[in-house]
């Protein structure tokens, strides 16, 4: 695989991750806690991660939340997602590089799923100057379970998926 | 790739208990009382401070240059009627009583929580 090949394929992953989060704000959710969601842009950001590795994951989410922010001119959303799209992206690959004997991509997703609403609760408790914003924490690491697992099982067949097409890629080339 | 393993399982249960405790815990130090007081702030500056007193009753609304949010008090209790906000949060937030609840709406950066009455009374004079 060479670089040129390598640049698009992360171009369209990125925009596929930007297409997600559109998708992703259409989708009409049972109000449970504020700022709780699918998190559906996750399985772009850990399929890059397994396949490609920290550097691009974190250079497709800072692309996405930039991109996102032309589209959709959000500036405070755009704050919410850079730092917790950022922080989970660390996180995970953390966890992809240290525990890949011990979880799974279903566990790796929990636990960035987990930071991204940790970390989306932070910046709200900065900008509201209120620690109190805390006592979501609880509620949404119980939801961030049940997404993660989802991320992370749609996250297992898009890798296979996707290192299948690399190799015939390599093979070809 | 490997499916869900134990590891995984464990994980998630520890997570699941470790939540549930916090929740349990945060629920069972709730003060629920008549003098409770709730603060409201707009864009981080305090602007309404209410005692929730069983018999009071009062309703009226915010505005800033974001919008505005309808507040009603009644019964001990304080939520949001109606609002101007996008994604209606503040509104589906509910009513709260209890110290440490908080409403928030995001766009309009309104922030209501509720704390506990400061007892200031000096219990005895030592002569």
């Amino acid at each position: 695989m060479n670089k040129l090949q390598r640049y698009i394929f992360l171009s369209l992953l990125t925009a596929g991750a930007m297409i997600l989060s559109i998708i992703e704000s259409m989708i009409p959710l049972p109000y449970i806690a504020p700022g709780a969601k699918l998190g559906l842009t996750n399985i772009v950001t850990l399929t890059v991660i397994v396949i490609f590795g920290f550097k691009d994951a974190f250079l497709v989410t800072v692309l996405r939340c930039i991109l996102l922010l032309i589209v959709a001119g959000n500036p405070i959303s755009f704050i919410y997602s850079i730092f917790s799209g950022v922080m989970s992206v660390i996180v995970m690959s953390f966890g992809c590089k240290y525990f890949n004997k011990y979880f799974s991509l279903i566990g790796i997703s929990v636990l960035g799923a987990m930071t991204h609403n940790a970390s989306q609760i932070t910046v709200a408790a900065i900008m509201f100057e209120n620690i109190m914003m805390y006592t979501y924490l609880p509620i949404m690491s119980l939801i961030s379970i049940f997404t993660g697992c989802f991320v992370g099982y749609t996250s297992i067949f898009t890798t296979d998926n996707i290192k299948k097409n690399i190799t015939k890629l390599i093979r070809e080339a | 790739m490997k499916k869900i393993n134990k590891y995984d399982i464990g994980l998630i249960a520890v997570i699941i208990i470790v939540n549930l405790f916090i929740i349990y815990y945060n629920a069972k130090n709730m003060v629920y009382s008549d003098k409770n007081e709730a603060l409201i702030y707009s864009k981080n500056e305090l602007v309404g401070k209410y005692v929730l007193d069983m018999n009071y009753k009062n309703e009226f609304t915010i505005t800033t240059n974001n919008g505005y949010n309808t507040i009603k008090i009644e019964e001990g209790k304080i939520w949001v009627t109606d609002t101007d906000c996008p994604d209606k949060y503040c509104q589906n937030q509910g009513k709260i009583s209890g110290v440490g609840e908080v409403i928030v709406c995001l766009p309009n950066k309104l922030l209501i929580k509720i704390v506990g009455h400061e007892n200031k009374d000096v219990d005895i004079i030592a002569h």
